[in-house]
Order: structure tokens, then C-alpha cells, then sequence
């Protein structure tokens, strides 16, 4: 039995090697528009750059909008998968099945993160009419490109390595308590993360983009750790059950998506304005409203289980 | 420029020139249809194997003696009673009638609620039966001279009953051969779910030639035999895939040369090239997602209204024409089924649409 006779598998590697594809013919014109391009002169090679630059535009958003598509559909081959690999009860066993898999996920993250940012540097490099920023835009997908190849090659590697014979460990095993970062206890946790939640809502408010740059990528690593051991076990309401996987099944209504989606929302409006300064050297102060807008809906979904927990019992789990 | 008005003219452009897009149109449906089809009949085989299989069985034992299947006695039973955690073990009798007439091997179940002189059999086996003039009886025939039992109802097929006839234990013992001591298999009943894969364990360093299943490793190996039967055809149909946007891709660009004077003619009223090309991505995303919902709906009916009368055969081979599919359709099956096929098609349009595009209006106006 080889992982590749999935279907699910074959349509997600077969799909994702379409969108490298159409990247690769999309690199050809890139790589000549950053060899040639010069918007002052009127050449003939000039015209039909920018006619080029069309092609690599329409085909990027495209792709943007299907690796988004995919992801999900990722999330869901997984959950699939786990009926199939042994000893796996949700997401978090097939992902831990080797040592690929976690390294592949934030990768995945990250590539809808430089996406996403390409997007806005492109929207800000057409509204100036006159291509200000079309190398470093260029440049920059050079690189999402090469991590996109590479991510093609990592997520063979993970399918090829997960065990169909030997049982893998399931959430309870992987997320125990003890794991807490920095010697935190699971209130000390709490409080943390709402203290520095307020400060990335300051922050963005004041529209400071390296402070609120900061703040937004602790709070991202601190809210991954409070949803897992702290917030997941009023989901579940159990005590002894945290993991950050389970809430996307159906038993919870799908709520871990609005969770973790508006949490990568939220701190990628919150960091984006650093990155795309440090890019092409222009500010961008009015992504911050959106940055307040989806932190604060996740925190209002995470302490909503806690709150109802407690009007309900008059006790903390 | 995405505004309403703009797509409602992309969709009125399209109806105008719906001939040229009809070949794609009707193609790309039947494609969607194959192969949701046959992923909707596979899905629903496997719904009805893991919804019927071992629900009250949590761990089948079965014996083998040189390799060979083997019964099972009364001194097994007595064992696996006295381990921790096991509540109740069940023997059960169930082989396989050689009807010769049409060398044909029956699959024989004991059912205790019959009595001693009649049988229950499934729809598929009446039809062979009345084939020989079987109609209200059947004759069996064992070394011991011939058993007569009456037919007492017929059921229907699904995939585990098709084959099959009911017989009270006793009826089945006799058919079978076998002694009053003797058990095809064991369903042992565990109450706590935890402790099953270890019991299963446990039973088989005791009787080192037994086999002991739990529950979800069958239904384990079951997923994984339909995974690889539905990878091959995956791997199949992606080439066919192929070859088909390969031919699209020439058609679109086909249909486009015959408009350049359309789109030249837009473009010189002050429509951008980058207009140009989501107009034609609007008209084709309109294909595509009335091909899938057209594809889709038609292979729902024809799978779960109509039974698949062709396609039936190759999935189930000659003996099984009376089986009904149980309707199941998730999400997640839709989800693939449109993975899998707009998104490529939409990807195989983006070049030919771009191409047409960029065309110099001049030239094309001469």
C-alpha cells in the first residue's frame, strides 16, 4: 500500500504541480522583465514587457487564490489521512507521523503569508502607474517561487515518509502540559496572552509598524500556545484534552477555522506594514484597522468557550 | 473593474457565441461526469462496508491449521472468556455452499431466528435459483443425501448480502459438515473500547495459529483497498485529464483567433488588456462551474436514482445486478471532484486568453 493510491493525495500533488508549472512559465517573462526593463524608453521590447508583465499578474493571483484553496483542502486530506494511518485520532498524528510534517505546515503558512504580501506590494506597484516597484516586486517572487519549489519537494518527502504500518502517537501524547514555553502555568499563560494582545491593539491603533511588527509575532506564538493548552480545553471541555487540531473537526462546528483564520489575519495586517517598508522603502499605515479588526475577533471567539464555561459551572477547568 | 455590469456582459458575449464554446462545454461535462460517477459508486460501496462491518462484532478470531482456514471449538471459547476485560464471546458458523449446477460458491450464513426447514436468501441468488426452477424450495446437496428448505423471503442487495442465505445454525452446521463443537469464527465482545488492540494482541500470543481483528484494523484494510483501487483509476483518468486540456487549450485558442476582430474592437472602445483577459476568464469560469454542477448532478442521478446500470458491471463484475447504492455524497467528495477538475481547466485557459489579448489592434483592423 503506497500513500501516493490516495486519491485525495493524487489530487493535491497533481493540482500543486499545475501551479508550479504555470509559475515556471511565469518566471520566463519575469526573468526577462528584470533583465530589460526599463519604463523611460519606448522600444519595441519595452511594449512587450509590460504586455508580459499582464501574463505573470493575471497567473499570480491565480495561483494566490488556488495554493489558498489547496490549503485547505491539505487540512482536509489530513483528517482523511487519519482514518487511514494507524493510531492517529485527528490531524495532529498524521502531521507528527515523521519529522517532515510540522517543518511542511508552517512552510505552507508562510508561503500564503509572502503571498499575501506580494499581493499588496503589487496593488500599491500598479496604482503608481509607473512600475516604481517592479523589480524588488520581482525579486520578491523569485524567492516565494524557490519556496514554492522547495515546498513541492518537502511534501513528497512527507508522503512518502508516513507510516501506514507502525501506529503514531495521537494529540494526547504530543500536547502534554509540561511543554509550556518558559516555565508558564496555564493561567500565567492566559494573563500573558491577553496582556499582549492589548498591547498589539495599542500599537496598531498608533500605527507604529515596528512595534507593532514585534508585538504581532509574539502575539502569534503566544496565541498558538494559549489555544492550545489553555483555551482548546473549554472547546473540548475536558481538561486533559488540548490539542490544536481536533477544533477543526465537525464535533466543534468547525470552529477552528474561524479561530486560526482570523488569527493569521490578524497578525499578518499586523506585521505586513514592517515587511513591505522594509521592502520598497514605502509606509503603509492603513492596513493597521484590519490587524485590530480579526485579532479581536479571535479573542473574542477564544475567550468566548471560557466565559460560557464559567457562567455555566462557576468554576475554571 | 470587476462590476456587475461587466459580468453580465461577459455572460451575454458568451450566449452569443455559445457554439463555439459548446464542444468544450459538452466534453468537459462528461468528464466531470465519469469521474464522479465512479467516485460516488466507490464511496458508497465503502460507506455500506464500513456501516454494516463488525457493528457488533469488536474482534473476530478465526483459526488457520497448516495455513488453512480451520474451525474453532469450545475449549477457545472457554480461554478467551477467562481474560481480563472480555465480557462475552460469541461462536459463529458462516462458509461457503458449492452450488455446483452453476459453480457457483454461496456464501452460507447462520441466522438463529429460522426455524429448521426454511432459509432466507438475497435477491441475486432467488434470480439463479429460478434459473433452475428453484421457486419455492431449494434442495442442498451434502454427503449425508439431500436437504430440502423452503424459501422463506428475499432481501435486498447490497454489497455483503448479495451472495448470500440465511440458515439457522443447526441447518448451517449440517450443510457445512461440521460437528456441533466446531465455530467458523469467534466475535468476541470487549466494553471498553481502550483495551481492544491489546486484547486482540493477547489472543494471539495465547493460540499462536489464531487470527484475532479488531474492528477498526478491518475496517482499516478495507479503506485501504479502496484507496488503492480509486488511486489507480486517479492515475488513469489524469492522463485522459491531460489529454483533453491539451485539446481544450487548442480549441480556445482556436475560438479565439475567430474573435480577434471582437476583442480589437473592445479594446480600441478603451477595455484594457488586463479587462480582456478577465472577461475571458469570467466566460470560461462560467463553463467550467456549469460543467461541474451539470456533471455532478447527472452522475448523482444516474448513480443513486438508476442504480449505474453499465458501470455497475465493472466495478462488481456479472453476479451482483440486483445491488442499490446507497446515497452518499459529502463535502469533501465535492470538494475533490472540483479540485480536480476546474481548477486545471481554468489553468489551461490563462495563456491562450492573455495571448489573444496582447494582439495589436492595428494589425488586426487592416
Amino acid at each position: 500500500m503506497n500513500i501516493f493510491l490516495l486519491n485525495d493525495i493524487i489530487v493535491f500533488v497533481f493540482i500543486e504541480v499545475i501551479l508550479v508549472i504555470l509559475m515556471l512559465i511565469s518566471e520566463y517573462s519575469v526573468i526577462k522583465i528584470l533583465k530589460n526593463w526599463n519604463f523611460s524608453i519606448t522600444t519595441s521590447l519595452q511594449y512587450s514587457l509590460e504586455k508580459r508583465n499582464y501574463l505573470v499578474n493575471t497567473i499570480i493571483n491565480f495561483t494566490i487564490i488556488c495554493k489558498i484553496i489547496l490549503f485547505f483542502f491539505f487540512v482536509k486530506s489530513l483528517s482523511e489521512l487519519s482514518n487511514v494511518v494507524p493510531g492517529a485520532m485527528c490531524i495532529a498524528g498524521v502531521i507528527g507521523a515523521n519529522d517532515y510534517g510540522e517543518a511542511l505546515l508552517l512552510l505552507k503558512i508562510f508561503i500564503v503569508f509572502m503571498l499575501g504580501i506580494w499581493l499588496i506590494i503589487n496593488r500599491v506597484d500598479i496604482k503608481s502607474k509607473k512600475f516604481i516597484y517592479i523589480k524588488s516586486k520581482y525579486f520578491f517572487f523569485n524567492f516565494i517561487l524557490f519556496l514554492i519549489l522547495f515546498e513541492i519537494f518537502f511534501e513528497v518527502l512527507y508522503f512518502v515518509n508516513v507510516p501506514l504500518k507502525v501506529p503514531v502517537f495521537c494529540c494526547s501524547t504530543l500536547f502534554k502540559a509540561d511543554a509550556l514555553p518558559f516555565g508558564l502555568t496555564q493561567s500565567n499563560l492566559a494573563i500573558t496572552f491577553y496582556i499582549i494582545f492589548s498591547f498589539t491593539l495599542i500599537f496598531s491603533y498608533l500605527k507604529k509598524i515596528v512595534l507593532s511588527f514585534l508585538f504581532n509575532i509574539l502575539f502569534l506564538f503566544i496565541s498558538y500556545f494559549s489555544v492550545t493548552y489553555f483555551f482548546s480545553i473549554y472547546i473540548y471541555i475536558l481538561p486533559n484534552h488540548q490539542c490544536p487540531f481536533c477544533i477543526l473537526q465537525k464535533e466543534y462546528f468547525y470552529v477552528g477555522y474561524f479561530i486560526w483564520i482570523s488569527l493569521f489575519l490578524g497578525v499578518f495586517f499586523g506585521i505586513s506594514s514592517y515587511i513591505i517598508e522594509s521592502l520598497i522603502n514605502k509606509k503603509i499605515t492603513n492596513l493597521f484597522k484590519y490587524s485590530i479588526l480579526f485579532n479581536t475577533i479571535f479573542a473574542l471567539i477564544c475567550t468566548y468557550f471560557v466565559v460560557i464555561y464559567y457562567i455555566k459551572n462557576g468554576v475554571f477547568l | 473593474m470587476l462590476s456587475r455590469n461587466f459580468i453580465d456582459y461577459s455572460i451575454k458575449l458568451l450566449l452569443k457565441d455559445k457554439t463555439e464554446y459548446f464542444f468544450s462545454f459538452i466534453i468537459f461535462t462528461f468528464i466531470v461526469f465519469i469521474l464522479s460517477a465512479v467516485l460516488f459508486i466507490s464511496d458508497s460501496i465503502k460507506y455500506d462496508l464500513l456501516s454494516t462491518l463488525g457493528n457488533h462484532d469488536q474482534i473476530i478470531v478465526t483459526n488457520t491449521k497448516s495455513g488453512k482456514y480451520f474451525p474453532l471449538n469450545e475449549n477457545h471459547i472457554n480461554i478467551i472468556l477467562q481474560l481480563n476485560g472480555v465480557e462475552n464471546v460469541q461462536g459463529k458458523v458462516d462458509g461457503y455452499y458449492n452450488f455446483s449446477q452453476s459453480s457457483r460458491l454461496i456464501h452460507l450464513v447462520a441466522d438463529d431466528s429460522l426455524s429448521d426447514d426454511e432459509i432466507i436468501v438475497s435477491k441475486d441468488i432467488k434470480q439463479l435459483f429460478e434459473k433452475f426452477h428453484y421457486d419455492k424450495e431449494f434442495n442442498f446437496l451434502t454427503l449425508d443425501g439431500t436437504l430440502t428448505k423452503k424459501i422463506k423471503s428475499v432481501i435486498d442487495s447490497n454489497i455483503f448480502s448479495s451472495n448470500t442465505i440465511f440458515a439457522n445454525s443447526d441447518v448451517t452446521r449440517e450443510i457445512l459438515q461440521m460437528n456441533d463443537e466446531q465455530y467458523s469464527y469467534l466475535s468476541v465482545y470487549v466494553p471498553n473500547d481502550n483495551e481492544v488492540e491489546f486484547l486482540a494482541r493477547k489472543i494471539m500470543d495465547i493460540f499462536p495459529n489464531t487470527k484475532a481483528i479488531s474492528k477498526s484494523q478491518l475496517q482499516s484494510d478495507y479503506r485501504q483497498i479502496f484507496y488503492y483501487k480509486g488511486g489507480i483509476f486517479m492515475i488513469l483518468y489524469i492522463v485522459a485529464m491531460l489529454a483533453f486540456f491539451i485539446l481544450l487549450k487548442n480549441q480556445v485558442s482556436s475560438v479565439l483567433t475567430e474573435q480577434k476582430k471582437q476583442i480589437a474592437i473592445l479594446r480600441s472602445i478603451g477595455f484594457s488588456i488586463k479587462d480582456i483577459i478577465s472577461l475571458k476568464f469570467i466566460q470560461n469560469s462560467v463553463i467550467a462551474l456549469g460543467s461541474y454542477f451539470i456533471g455532478v448532478l447527472a452522475s448523482y442521478i444516474f448513480v443513486f436514482i438508476f442504480d449505474a446500470p453499465i458501470v455497475k458491471n465493472i466495478f462488481l463484475g456479472e453476479q451482483m445486478e440486483n445491488i442499490i447504492f446507497t446515497p452518499t455524497v459529502d463535502f469533501r467528495m465535492l470538494f475533490l471532484i472540483f479540485l480536480f477538475t476546474v481548477i486545471p481547466f481554468l489553468a489551461f485557459i490563462i495563456i491562450p486568453s492573455w495571448k489573444v489579448a496582447i494582439e495589436d489592434i492595428s494589425e488586426i483592423m487592416k
